[in-house]
């Protein structure tokens, strides 16, 4: 006989708590039975009739049940169940009020697994970081995988499942499963009528306690497009510079220092491929078009298994995949940037694609009169123009394949005689990742990528003091294939493998024209390979007690070809030098980055986390300004830069409020890195072909705590954080061999976000953040040479910089919502620094060049008071 | 207070930046010796100066420089012997503002023509901290030592006097395609010489007023002294044969007048001067110049002082250069 799926029709939970028999308890209910030869039928009509409960069965499964003789006065019904079909293979289960029999077979025994992939109705967009929550006599929860999948094994039964998902209704079912089946999960928006519908990426509810994870953050795209940001223009990663644990080197600019790392310590990632400069005009504004994201989180330090290859945090950052069920365009003009999105689907349900691009206004705006008057530029040529693309297609292919292709492309063409008079920079990324996901059964989903990644840098020359132009480039390919492993109710593997190759241009002279006094060069390319396999098991020990341990393993080769030079003792002069044939392996490292996070869940409102990892790091990037120029050389390891490598413990405690409006959580951290790089003093890194004479290799220590107070629901919103913290870096032959911080070295950080819905029409955002001051170098006094007074330096970054904080607001104002007008339009009127707070962006003391020895210490602020506006819309 | 606001990046984002002077005390430290000393195998006397160094960052400059003005600390009573690998050792003497006559060289009548002239230069004086050598002579290929003693401390250097190949010939050439409309007669000297390019080599290219040609330092031309302005460059970039490399003054290299390039005329008479360096002396002046780009501003590397080669923590630099040249003449 053809097994029935469901026997109990899937009802929402709210009719059941609409009646006042909700939770009706079978041991506690009693009756008096009196039988005679009934049949197990006649009994559950007498039950149901005594009972508020009723029973639900096929009646063929009782049909054989008859004579049964029962006398008992004021016995529960639990055990006049029990009683009655101990002798039988009958079984039975409670859900809600109903009472479920149903044979004691085979099926019924086993485990079975609930799968599926967790959507928004409205787009069909996957939502990653999606709670399902299993409960029957316990409770089981997953989190939809960066795909929107889930898989939940639970032992067979009726079930109550709920999903949820920040900016979406909660979707509550009652499930029965007799079997493995396939439960796709399709989740409403709250507020239909927002420009940003795709709600991504929340903190889990209850999971996110439970969850065996240190360090982890994520940003919905609507909360990152509610901050007040400069110009009005949403960046992803300065919104991340909020959250604790997190800054920034210098006010204004993109690039991020995790828990005392420098910024090239960061694996940025679109759609899985690593970005090597993800920043438009110098450091200014993220190259990401928040248009085109879905959803942003950041690891930091212990990272789950399947990610390495930096040694402070990853910020992994998701395409849209692009609405399968309408066609929309979105897009927005601002002061910054103008920015325009096509999705929608190829195969309504099948199939969708999305164009996302953004260029940049400033350029326009840069050489005109007016502002040139107003600035004193002298020259007119000033180039600052930045643009970038994302494009992606996915297929679902049956029932379990998927296509994703994916490419972003982004590039800046830069002169400002202000900070280089005789140069110009170009700069550019490029990305392509094609990926399949594949469920293989209910519990294994695998995904596989090949990811492609290109970044290319260039001076050219502006004027005749140079006879030439440079460039250099980075080209990055990886294969890589991921698996999710649901073995059983209490262990969850993550496993997979990849390989990536690398070749690195570090530089290269292309003389200008008819130069005579300049001659064509190139470094040699460096190649790399790199292996890498992970395994991870995230098991639930007890119903407290959850463990997350994991091993990563990668193997590095450096490859010809490429001329090696051995130095004498203090790197001054070349004592032998040695030829790799092209493909020939140079120097390899082998990595064993153990991880492991145990969660302890104190009460259901609190839990207390431990974690451990390693991390390695192959890839350095040569860069001596503190805010760094996209020229700054990114080098792989070889004999010489030997691979970085980081010990970082955490520990945290975590709470939920107020029936989870609120989170909470304080968190510690110590870490500790080796073979980390900084130059020795003036290095000289232009065509160097032995740069490693200039870089000397240390250890670095951080530690800190990190508090965080956020509220996940209501009108307002926000977050209130604090992060204490130190960084330190020991260097032999730098600052005398002694301790020094190192430019990003901030004490304090204090950070407030809050957003509030007004009204349907009307929202407003503010943001306030204090950051006690950086280092930089001073001078220590002044000397003669050449008949010039020249200043000299002291110990390195000393000097601590004054406090910086600043508060931006913003206010979002929608047109009005006509059901039937498809155009929607946004207001977003946004003011930077409101109380034109002059924050230091840099100090120094410069001589001045037309008098000698004339020195001047300037300080350098970035803009007060700016309001600016820009408007959205959707259609 | 001068308020200079520019169009830093943010400008562009119309948001202006600002750059605002901001008065800075150093720390109180004790002053340091700075030595200042070359020997080259150009015609003596070399000159060595010695003063201290000052935590003050000065502020100003007169509109006319003159000796008085000099806001060097300078060491007098120092003991400074300089001495080679060839046994020849040299026990400098204080300067004075007057020395014996030499010959010095002019165009007259547009001839190139030398006269025996009394020699006074009133820069060069032991009250500015200048010592020179009274018999020591340069040869390319040999070793030099300094010593110098100051209030019982000790301070020593040593430097190798490197070979530079032979200048082929050098022209004034222009107006340079960068010359501002405003001013179009910007000439600067080239020159011509072959490279050897299987050895390492580090160059200073300095062009100065005929009337010095023969020696080490220059005659009273208001010029300070050779040391400066300069242009360091590396071959690594040079071709076997450099067929008119431009002698840029480096443009943050200032002397103590006020200028900015030192542009020429055709048909003026000029020496240019290539000399050799020292990946040491190379390192020390390309610093040097590079201080007045690297000064900490953000997209800066980070100030560093150059590293000097003289003991006792002293600060400066001793070094030995051969010198080829060529003359200009009209």
């Amino acid at each position: 006989m053809k097994q029935i799926r469901f026997i109990t029709v899937i009802m929402l939970l709210f009719l059941a708590r609409a009646g006042s028999l909700y939770a009706q308890d079978m041991s506690k209910i009693t009756i008096s039975l009196e039988l005679h030869h009934a049949t197990l039928e006649e009994v559950f009509q007498k039950i149901e009739k005594a009972t508020p409960f009723k029973f639900n069965y096929r009646s063929g499964d009782i049909k054989g049940i008859r004579d049964l003789n029962y006398s008992r006065q004021s016995v529960s019904v639990k055990k006049v169940l029990d009683d009655l079909l101990s002798g039988t293979s009958l079984r039975y289960e409670q859900m809600e009020y109903y009472i479920i029999v149903k044979k004691n077979n085979k099926q019924a025994a086993q485990q079975v697994t609930v799968f599926g992939f967790a959507r928004s109705a409205h787009s069909g967009e996957t939502l990653q970081g999606a709670s399902v929550i299993i409960s029957g006599s316990t409770t089981w929860s997953a989190v939809t995988n960066a795909y929107g999948f889930y898989s939940v094994t639970v032992p067979a039964g009726s079930y109550h499942i709920s999903c949820s998902y920040v900016g979406y209704r909660d979707v509550e079912q009652v499930i029965d499963c007799r079997q493995t089946f396939q439960n796709n999960i399709e989740l409403v928006v709250k507020e239909d009528n927002n420009l940003q519908p795709i709600t991504v990426s929340t903190t889990a509810k209850k999971s996110n306690l439970r969850k065996a994870i240190t360090g982890n953050h994520h940003l919905t795209i609507t909360e990152i497009k509610k901050m007040a940001m400069v110009g009005g223009e949403p960046d992803v990663l300065k919104s991340l510079q909020y959250l604790p644990g997190i800054q920034t080197s210098h006010e204004g600019t993109t690039n991020l220092s995790v828990r005392g790392g420098s910024y090239d310590q960061n694996l940025i990632l679109l759609d899985e491929a690593p970005v090597y400069n993800p920043t438009h005009v110098l450091g200014f504004f993220s190259a990401f078009n928040t248009d085109a994201l879905k959803d942003v989180s950041i690891y930091k330090g212990v990272f789950p298994a399947q990610y390495g290859g930096r040694l402070s945090s990853v910020i992994d950052i998701r395409m849209k995949d692009g609405n399968n069920r309408q066609h929309m365009v979105t897009g927005g003009i601002g002061v910054l940037a103008s920015r325009l999105t096509w999705e929608g689907p190829v195969k309504k349900d099948k199939s969708s694609f999305i164009l996302s691009g953004r260029y940049s206004n400033i350029g326009a705006l840069l050489n005109r009169k007016f502002i040139s008057k107003r600035f004193n530029i002298n020259s007119n040529n000033n180039r600052m123009a930045y643009y970038d693309l994302n494009a992606k297609f996915n297929i679902t292919a049956g029932k379990k394949d998927r296509l994703y292709l994916s490419a972003y492309t982004g590039h800046d063409n830069f002169f400002m005689d202000l900070v280089d008079k005789s140069d110009g920079m170009k700069w550019g990324n490029t990305t392509v990742s094609g990926r399949w996901n594949h469920v293989f059964n209910p519990g294994l989903f695998a995904n596989t990528s090949l990811l492609y990644s290109n970044y290319d840098y260039s001076y050219y020359s502006t004027d005749n003091t140079k006879d030439f132009n440079w460039k250099a480039r980075l080209q990055e390919i990886t294969g890589k294939i991921d698996f999710d492993w649901l073995i059983n109710t209490s262990n969850q593997v993550k496993f997979g493998a990849g390989i990536t190759w690398q070749n690195v241009l570090p530089g290269k002279v292309i003389p200008k024209g008819d130069s005579v006094a300049s001659k064509a060069m190139s470094l040699n390319d460096r190649s790399s390979a790199q292996v890498f396999a992970y395994i991870s098991n995230e098991q639930k020990i007890s119903k407290r007690i959850n463990l997350s341990y994991g091993l990563r393993a990668t193997g590095f080769a450096a490859l010809g070809d490429a001329m090696v030079y051995r130095y004498n003792a203090d790197t001054t002069a070349v004592i032998d030098s040695t030829w790799y044939a092209k493909g020939k392996i140079i120097s390899k490292y082998i990595g064993i980055e153990p991880r492991i996070t145990a969660s302890v869940l104190l009460s259901n409102t609190a839990s207390v986390k431990l974690s451990y990892g390693r991390n390695y790091q192959y890839q350095h990037l040569l860069s001596n300004s503190s805010v760094g120029l996209p020229t700054d050389m990114w080098l792989p390891s070889d004999t010489y830069f030997k691979p970085q490598s980081t010990d970082q413990f955490a520990a945290g405690v975590y709470k939920t409020l107020q029936n989870e409006n609120w989170e909470a959580s304080l968190e510690l951290y110590y870490r500790q890195s080796y073979n980390i790089i900084d130059f020795r003093d003036n290095a000289e890194l232009f065509m160097n072909d032995k740069i490693e004479t200039q870089v000397l290799t240390g250890k670095a220590k951080g530690y800190g705590a990190e508090w965080l107070i956020k509220k996940n629901k209501g009108a307002s919103t926000g977050w209130i954080s604090y992060t204490w913290s130190k960084a330190l870096r020991y260097i032999n032959g730098i600052n005398n061999n002694e301790w020094y911080p190192p430019n990003y070295d901030h004490r304090h950080n204090i950070s407030v976000v809050f957003l509030h819905k007004i009204n349907q029409r009307l929202s407003i955002s503010g943001n306030w953040i204090y950051r006690s001051g950086g280092r930089t170098n001073m001078p220590k006094g002044t000397y003669i040479y050449g008949g010039v007074r020249y200043i000299y330096y002291g110990k390195r970054n000393e000097y601590v910089l004054p406090a910086s904080h600043r508060l931006d607001v913003s206010l979002i104002w929608q047109n009005k919502i006509k059901p039937q007008r498809r155009w929607q339009g946004e207001w977003v009127f946004s003011i930077y620094n409101v109380y034109n707070r002059q924050n230091v962006f840099a100090l120094y003391v410069s001589q001045d060049r037309f008098y000698s020895g004339f020195s001047t210490a300037s300080k350098v602020t970035l803009v007060g008071f700016l309001p600016s506006i820009t408007y959205n819309f959707k259609f | 207070m001068l308020t200079r606001c520019f169009l830093s990046l943010f400008i562009l984002l119309i948001l202006a930046g600002c750059t605002k002077e901001t008065e800075i005390r150093l720390d109180d430290t004790e002053p340091v010796i700075a030595i200042d000393a070359r020997i080259s195998d150009l015609k003596g006397p070399y000159y060595v100066r010695i003063t201290r160094s000052t935590n003050k960052l000065p502020k100003g400059i007169p509109d006319h420089w003159k000796p008085s003005d000099d806001t060097a600390l300078a060491v007098k009573g120092a003991l400074v012997i300089l001495s080679d690998d060839m046994g020849v050792s040299d026990t400098l003497k204080p300067s004075v503002e007057r020395n014996p006559p030499r010959l010095s060289y002019w165009i007259i009548n547009g001839k190139f023509d030398s006269l025996m002239s009394e020699y006074r230069n009133p820069y060069l004086v032991n009250e500015l901290g200048f010592y020179e050598t009274t018999k020591m002579k340069g040869v390319a290929g040999h070793t030099y030592y300094l010593k110098v003693r100051v209030d019982n401390k000790e301070y020593q250097a040593s430097a190798y006097m490197p070979f530079v190949p032979a200048l082929d010939s050098a022209v004034i050439k222009g107006p340079l395609e960068y010359a501002s409309s405003s001013w179009p007669f910007q000439f600067l000297p080239f020159v011509y010489f072959k490279e050897p390019q299987q050895e390492k080599n580090y160059y200073m290219l300095q062009h100065n007023n005929i009337a010095d040609y023969p020696y080490d330092n220059p005659y009273g031309t208001l010029q300070y002294n050779i040391r400066t302005p300069f242009y360091v460059i590396d071959d690594k970039t040079l071709p076997p044969y450099v067929n008119g490399q431009v002698v840029w003054e480096t443009e943050s290299t200032r002397n103590p007048y006020g200028y900015s390039q030192t542009y020429l005329q055709p048909g003026d008479p000029r020496q240019v001067r290539l000399s050799s360096l020292t990946k040491e002396a190379y390192d020390y002046y390309r610093v040097l110049t590079s201080q007045f780009e690297n000064d900490g501003n953000v997209y800066k590397p980070m100030p560093a002082s150059p590293k000097g080669n003289i003991s006792g923590n002293a600060l400066g630099l001793f070094y030995a250069t051969s010198v080829s040249y060529k003359l200009i003449l009209p």
